[in-house]
């Protein structure tokens, strides 16, 4: 019989006598158990291109405001005729666009000597109209804009998350106004809001700031309010609420945890919308206008001059870019850390 | 459903003169006097402007005859156009938005539904990460920045298409990608991430169980299903392409509202801004009161019943 | 029985993870005979829906097939390509889902999703379709079919539903048909019915069920014969009467004790969880948890003994050498009913 190829022992078929606490140990998990956030941020460091990003983001904001001490507005607004509209010049680098030439007419000519510009005077990404140095524009620039799209998405935060936990958690009559106002709100262009607050105030910083902050803020209360509802009905809540716990502890301990990664993602979208708003803005002449500084103000000035000069709009534009894709790469890369179910 | 269409419809009247409200008041609270040429202008001058165009009533009385004259069609005189009417105004240079903003819509409603489908089939090959990067690119790419690179290397530079202007259908062609780009990239995104969902689901498990090829079941059971939340989406486009014509029309002189509007703003003209201001929050309530009543008629799942929460 | 239709030979599957190559289905032999009931029990994770997927050509992307065949009317269909496969499911070879809220498309009208297989396998028109699916909708119960037709999957209970379910899998009169859990997601007085219905219609139909379950009691009223799965293994088969009322392997006792008769008065779990199949037991997979484990049993795989013509089982247990064990007592009275059945037959 097939029993040959087996190699049975005198042994073989005594008790194998399991005991209890081995059958404990299998049943125990391997792997120590990770929170919530230790488990969204492992997933977060798996995506590649969300840790650029974020890398991308933190580099920005380092060099922007860390710029603060050595470049400074009063200096940007003085002008240097003699240094107008100068392209990039990097010591060391010849390739054409970047070693102080520029084609006119066809022809590739070094701007830099023509005008009788000193060989130890050179500006790495060129000069504007007035002869500001671009690269100190936009770095300031982008402190402008990354401001003005961080405080904006704070203010939509602090508004969003307070109305959206109120009438998420009050429910009934308190939560049914609430929704009719937001409906009524969320029917009107932003573009509007932000066109009315901007006629009605001063264009500026603080008005763009209030106007994106103002218009912004209903798509953040609406996500977490539907949130709220439906973790209020959650069992775990319910179980909280039935022992007696306090509202306001249930909400320290429960809903701010699970809100927290909605707040998160929406913040992540709502940057970058936010610096677009500006930009734009400052683009069409009602944002943030000329002698001030901002992403929009430099495209604005480099559009004007496009044709003749366009290293004046694209260094601009590509910054701008880059900080875009850099905040939605980041925002999908949390979204898919924080919710496992949408990761594909 | 005759309920509830009525109730949306009140609330779209609500809404809607609260908006004129608020204008109104704004514009009333804002400095200075719209007159242009203001500084040329004798006191008795401007009084006699004032009288012209009702400025020298009280405020509530304004109001009161804004409001009545907005229900029967009367925007109001604008002040900067040679005292043509709003209404005028709006109505010659409504066809031009139009147009730019359905082909927009289309252009990016119809490539996005192909990209983002043919991402989520061929979904984790290269085909679905060019997808990707290419709709996080369109989403990123600000559409005015868009706009001046194919004015200046399209037209400018290899002559396709004309630079500016609008005197026919090659005239709206760059314009018309440069507004739907953003709609393009966010249709693909949100179809690719539906689809990748319908496509896991049990129905389509039974679909390949019936021995339907790829084709049938992408065609009869999967688009379907992930086309049909698309049409929430319309409104926030209808935003998106309002605010985009503002910029667009303005780099490529198209006679449309939104360039209008952008001048309006810049010389104070205020009862053209309130006008366009009015014009926009219509249209923008209009299309989403349709496309929830499609909503509902196109999911089978959906019904109106007023309680949508 | 009638003639054998299905023969699975060897079938070895595999799932390729991150973690490694998770090893589901491992060396599984089962048949499948004409007009027949075929039930494979076991617990979740244990591979009885990846043996049936196996049989659809629906493996997921990350599955391998290692080895072994499928012979359907003496051909292999795991040689056959997605084309001709497409040719087989849902005419030759259907299946009932466990879930029927998720498996009806919620857009589309019952009556075209029932027709659907129709026009795609016997080149049936549109209306003629339509009309076959009404009188198919008719006969799993589904009253006022006519209007009904035209309705959409949301408008109906989850016991209608699944009653629709059973009409696609059935328009095209399947040789065999595989019924995936179908009454796991149902209420216990909808389960009754749906069973009832499939019995009737195996009869009207003549098709060959393999039916997919966790639930012992299911199957009592279900099978003609019963396949034993744990860990990607068929530990135990033969017919009903063998399985239910002289069990060989501790695994059946263990899932017969923990269902609930009318005699138990207190039910018994199997302690611990199935082996992980990413690093398989050398031995027998269930060793860990079988109380009445031997040494061999970590060593070696046992081979199927047989106990009757029909009814083979894979424990040492039956090695000649073993020694003789006592059951529980809910087998050792199990036992007593076989030996008065079997003294009835003779």
């Amino acid at each position: 019989m097939a029993e040959e190829k087996y190699n049975l022992q005198p042994d073989s078929f005594e008790p194998l006598g399991h005991d209890q606490e081995q059958e404990i140990e299998s049943e125990k998990i391997a792997a120590p158990s990770l929170t919530f956030s230790q488990d969204a941020w492992r997933r977060l460091k798996k995506n590649k291109g969300a840790v650029i990003s974020l890398f991308i983001i933190l580099i920005m904001v380092i060099v922007s405001f860390g710029s603060t001490p050595f470049i400074n507005h009063s200096e940007l607004v003085k002008s240097n005729p003699e240094y107008a509209n100068l392209p990039a010049k990097v010591p060391g680098i010849d390739i054409n666009g970047l070693n102080g030439k520029m084609k006119v007419g066809g022809e590739w000519t070094d701007v830099y000597k023509e005008n009788g510009i000193k060989d130890s005077v050179h500006f790495t990404l060129g000069t504007d109209y007035l002869g500001h140095s671009l690269a100190q524009r936009i770095i300031y620039g982008t402190k402008i804009s990354l401001t003005v799209a961080i405080v904006a998405t704070l203010f939509d935060l602090l508004i969003g998350v307070s109305y959206g936990i109120v009438s998420g958690w009050k429910g009934g009559r308190t939560d049914n106004v609430m929704q009719r106002i937001i409906e009524i709100i969320s029917s009107i262009p932003n573009l509007i809001i932000v066109v009315l607050m901007l006629i009605v105030f001063k264009p500026g910083m603080t008005s763009i700031i209030l106007a994106l902050a103002i218009s912004e803020w209903t798509t953040m209360a609406r996500m977490i309010r539907a949130e709220t509802l439906s973790l209020k009905t959650e069992e775990y809540v319910l179980a909280a609420r039935t022992l007696g716990e306090s509202t306001g502890k249930i909400a320290w301990k429960h809903l701010v945890p699970n809100v927290s990664s909605i707040i998160i993602i929406q913040t992540m979208y709502t940057i970058p919308s936010a610096i677009f708003f500006e930009a734009f803005l400052s683009f069409i002449g009602i944002g943030i206008s000329a002698p001030q500084t901002s992403l929009g103000v430099l495209l604005n000035d480099g559009q004007k001059n496009f044709q003749f000069l366009p290293y004046q709009m694209w260094y601009p534009a590509i910054v701008l870019v880059i900080l875009m894709i850099a905040f939605n790469l980041l925002g999908d890369g949390l979204r898919d850390a924080f919710d496992p179910r949408t990761r594909r | 459903m005759k309920k509830y269409l009525l109730k949306r419809v009140l609330y779209m009247v609500l809404t809607l003169f609260l908006v004129a409200t608020i204008t109104f008041f704004l514009m009333k609270l804002m400095p200075g006097t719209p007159y242009s040429n203001q500084e040329k202008m004798t006191p008795q001058q401007i009084k006699i402007m004032n009288q012209q165009y009702g400025l020298d009533k009280p405020i509530w009385m304004q109001y009161v005859i804004y409001i009545f004259g907005m229900v029967h069609g009367d925007l109001g005189t604008s002040f900067q156009f040679s005292n043509q009417p709003v209404s005028y105004l709006i109505s010659s240079r409504i066809g031009a938005s139009a147009q730019l903003g359905v082909q927009a819509m289309l252009f990016g409603v119809i490539l996005g539904i192909i990209v983002g489908s043919v991402a989520a089939i061929y979904r984790n090959t290269w085909v679905d990460t060019t997808a990707t990067v290419l709709s996080i690119i369109g989403k990123s790419v600000p559409n005015f920045v868009l706009a001046v690179l194919l004015q200046y290397y399209i037209s400018l530079k290899l002559g396709w298409f004309p630079i500016a202007d609008w005197e026919g259908f090659s005239y709206t062609i760059l314009p018309t990608i440069a507004l739907g780009v953003g709609p393009l990239a966010e249709t693909a995104r949100f179809i690719r991430t539906g689809m990748v969902d319908v496509l896991n689901s049990d129905y389509i498990e039974l679909a390949r169980a019936k021995g339907m090829n790829k084709f049938g079941i992408i065609y009869h059971h999967a688009l379907r299903n992930s086309l049909i939340p698309l049409v929430t989406l319309i409104g926030p486009y209808t935003v998106a392409l309002m605010t985009g014509s503002m910029v667009i029309e303005n780099i490529f002189s198209i006679p449309g509202i939104g360039e209008q509007y952008v001048k309006s703003i810049q010389t104070n003209d205020y009862p053209t801004i309130m006008g366009v201001t009015m014009l926009f929050c219509f249209g923008l309530v209009l299309i989403i009161l349709i496309t929830d009543i499609i909503y509902g008629i196109i999911d089978p799942r959906i019904r109106l019943t007023g309680n949508e929460d | 029985m009638g003639e054998r239709i299905l023969d699975v030979n060897n079938l070895e599957i595999n799932f390729h993870t991150y973690a490694g190559d998770v090893k589901a289905i491992r060396d599984v032999s089962f048949h499948l005979d004409k007009g027949e009931t075929l039930a494979i029990v076991g617990e979740s994770g244990s591979g009885k829906s990846v043996t049936t997927k196996s049989l659809m050509g629906l493996l997921a992307n990350n599955a391998r097939v290692v080895g072994g065949s499928i012979m359907y009317h003496d051909e292999d269909i795991l040689k056959k390509s997605e084309k001709q496969m497409q040719d087989i499911r849902g005419k030759d070879i259907a299946m009932i889902f466990q879930d029927p809220m998720t498996s009806l498309d919620p857009t589309m009208k019952i009556g075209r999703q029932i027709a659907e297989p129709l026009m795609k396998h016997k080149n049936v028109e549109k209306k003629k379709a339509l009309a076959q699916a009404l009188e198919i909708l008719k006969l799993v119960g589904i009253d006022h079919a006519e209007e009904r037709i035209n309705e959409y999957p949301h408008q109906f209970s989850g016991g209608q539903r699944q009653r629709i379910v059973i009409a696609i899998a059935l328009v095209c009169y399947p040789e065999i048909l595989i019924a995936d859990e179908p009454t796991t997601a149902l209420d216990v007085t909808i389960q009754a019915q749906i069973l009832d219905l499939m019995k009737e219609l195996q009869q009207k139909i003549e098709t060959s069920i393999i039916f997919i379950t966790h639930d012992l009691g299911v199957v009592a009223g279900m099978a003609d014969r019963v396949a034993v799965m744990y860990a990607g293994q068929i530990i135990e088969y033969g017919s009903v009467d063998e399985i239910f009322y002289n069990p060989q392997h501790p695994y059946t006792w263990g899932l017969l004790n923990s269902m609930p008769t009318l005699n138990s008065t207190d039910l018994q779990a199997i302690p611990g969880t199935p082996p992980d199949l990413l690093d398989p037991p050398k031995g027998d997979p269930f060793a860990a948890r079988n109380p009445y484990a031997m040494k061999i049993d970590e060593k070696e795989k046992p081979p199927f003994f047989k106990v009757s013509e029909t009814h083979f089982a894979s424990t040492w247990l039956l090695h000649p050498d073993a020694p003789k064990i006592t059951p529980p007592d809910e087998i050792v009275r199990r036992k007593k009913i076989f030996k008065k059945m079997q003294a009835n037959v003779n």
